[in-house]
């Protein structure tokens, strides 16, 4: 197997979809670093801290794109030239053929995910604010961990199995849904228990000589009433359980919603949390795999 | 050229990829399917419009990747030298694929027309235009999506490799985000207030108004305040060139006729610009791909 992998290494260090999807994830880094920088230089910011740890996760939410179509690119061009039935004649069995696939598109994975953390490193160095906190940083990244190898799994079970030539097609659109699906269910999950019945109320803010804004609530006769006086009704869109629960769930067990909560694009509430994640995402590469495995060997490879 | 046609229509219709789109599109126009598209905030399109027109955000990767995987055939299967071999010219083998891919783009028009219109009656929906606008926007809607066609054909059939698919897609993904930074960076007015933050008042006439406030948060009159250049606005002549090109293109042009951009420009030249693009792209790629090595 040590052969298949030096083969497949060769090929993906040569492959120009390697590179291509390389520069894009640098370019996203860069990005995201020069937000880093700007942030800590503007004038509103006088905070120190750990600026980088926080964004030690970016990479993930691009990574559910890059991935699947660089997979289905790199691995897809075993079927398209044939490759792949020169290796199981040369000898090599169709597990040994997967797993040397799947370890190949992991550490791509790992190596857009090392790019991404060199560059928030190098430009720490430029935050005279910044506070290196090396242990938070390290629990953040094994916590990354998981999802490249769910990712990569789902990513070499599609390519593996799936050979048609809208494969990327089906990838781009797997992963749009990936990374809309947490979007949306956040967006449904945001609606308060209650909702304000503020009809025949005036709401005035007035900003005084200090420049504090203070909210008032009028009544129609003139009477001033706190907002706490104000009716309240149950709020129709409100979630409640079980499916709340159901949608934190979906949105901590999929890749999708697990890049937005290790980017901190989305609050971690009452999700799962970083162990149950590692632990769904565990699960998950475990099942594609043997799922992978098993459909594989069972593939006509005409 | 005849036989080249009923060939390929013949292809495209047995074509699963056509009917996948086909259930995608009815599934987007009964509302099951959501999609929202970041872009500039203008005078957007309301009532029927709306829904006529969104289409054209949809139809913006579905024609494409469908265009894209339908001439890709021909290189995959190796037929485009079996149809130049039995004496078909590269123009007819290129115009053929051109025509039934534009034949594939307005089905999907029309069997959206088919399903949105009824759907959007019956939700009460009614056209705020006049029926003159109406059917000028149309036939421009009908020019985009032939641009589209012909700049996807011209990309398809001079990528032999396998990846064109990604190509196509990057090449959508990157036409209708830039169309909206660019609409973006347009739209930015030539003066701003010199203040350093907004605070939205409602008064005891229950108005809402906008109060400036400085640094330290404390309000300022405007007569305190005064008018400074943007840095951000973009003069001429770049300003001309970035608009020349935003309506070329077929990004720019959709938006334009989706409502979406604070620029008006009217639906007749988003028309002829659609031509215009059309016929270039088809020059060009017929140019280029009678000198191909079609190995």
């Amino acid at each position: 197997m040590s052969k298949l992998l030096s083969a497949n290494f060769a090929r993906l260090f040569r492959s120009v979809w390697f590179w291509a999807c390389g520069l894009l994830m640098l370019g996203y880094s860069l990005w995201q670093a020069a937000d880093m920088l700007s942030w800590a230089y503007s004038m509103w910011s006088e905070w120190s801290g750990d600026f980088i740890t926080s964004r030690a996760g970016d990479f993930a939410v691009p990574v559910v794109i890059v991935l699947p179509v660089l997979s289905a690119m790199f691995l897809g061009a075993e079927y398209h030239y044939n490759t792949i039935r020169n290796k199981i004649v040369a000898g090599y069995s169709r597990w040994q053929v997967y797993l040397a696939n799947l370890i190949t598109v992991t550490a791509a994975g790992l190596i857009y995910a090392g790019a991404h953390v060199l560059v928030l490193t190098a430009s720490g160095f430029f935050i005279r604010m910044h506070v290196w906190d090396m242990g938070a940083l390290t629990l953040r990244l094994l916590c990354c961990l998981p999802f490249i190898l769910a990712v990569s799994a789902i990513s070499t079970l599609l390519a593996m199995l799936i050979r048609l030539r809208a494969l990327p097609v089906l990838v781009i659109l797997l992963s749009v849904a990936l990374l809309w699906l947490p979007q949306r269910l956040h967006m449904e999950l945001s609606s308060s228990p209650e909702m304000v019945v503020t009809e025949g109320v005036e709401m005035v803010v007035t900003v005084d000589d200090k420049g504090e804004a203070r909210e008032q609530i009028f009544l129609k006769d003139g009477r001033e009433i706190s907002w706490e006086d104000l009716d309240r009704v149950p709020n129709p869109q409100y979630v409640g359980e079980p499916l709340r629960g159901a949608y934190y769930f979906i949105m901590g067990a999929l890749p999708g919603g697990q890049a937005f909560y290790l980017s901190e694009s989305l609050p971690m509430e009452e999700g799962v949390g970083f162990p149950g994640m590692a632990a769904c995402s565990l699960t998950l590469a475990a099942m594609c795999t043997a799922l992978g495995l098993r459909a594989f060997r069972r593939k006509d490879l005409r | 050229m005849w036989k080249l046609i009923c060939a390929n229509t013949f292809v495209m219709l047995r074509s699963k990829r056509l009917w996948i789109g086909a259930a995608a599109l009815i599934a987007y126009d009964m509302g099951i399917m959501n999609f929202t598209m970041s872009g500039p905030q203008g005078p957007g399109l309301a009532g029927l419009e709306a829904r006529v027109f969104g289409f054209l955000g949809l139809a913006a990767l579905l024609v494409p990747v469908v265009t894209v995987l339908f001439v890709n055939t021909d290189y995959h299967d190796g037929t485009i030298r079996s149809k130049l071999a039995v004496g078909h010219s590269r123009a007819a083998v290129y115009l053929a694929n051109l025509l039934v891919s534009a034949f594939a783009g307005l089905f999907y028009f029309a069997l959206h027309l088919l399903v949105a219109l009824p759907v959007g009656y019956a939700g009460g929906g009614a056209f705020l235009l006049d029926p003159g606008e109406l059917a000028v926007r149309m036939g421009a809607s009908i020019l985009v999506l032939l641009s589209m066609t012909a700049v996807t054909v011209a990309v398809s059939m001079l990528m032999a490799h396998r990846a064109v698919t990604v190509v196509v897609i990057i090449m959508m993904a990157l036409l209708l985000d830039g169309a909206s930074l660019l609409e973006n960076c347009l739209a930015q007015p030539p003066q701003v207030r010199d203040v350093v933050g907004t605070v939205e008042v409602v008064n005891h006439e229950g108005e809402t108004v906008l109060r400036y406030v400085d640094r330290e948060g404390r309000e300022l009159k405007v007569s305190e305040t005064e008018m400074v250049p943007n840095p951000y606005y973009i003069g001429e002549p770049l300003r001309a060139g970035l608009c020349l090109v935003n309506d070329l293109l077929p990004g720019g042009q959709i938006f334009h006729l989706m409502g979406l951009t604070q620029r008006q420009v009217p639906a007749w030249s988003v028309g002829l610009n659609a031509g215009a693009m059309a016929l270039l792209s088809t020059a060009l790629g017929l140019g280029l791909f009678r000198r191909k090595d079609l190995k």
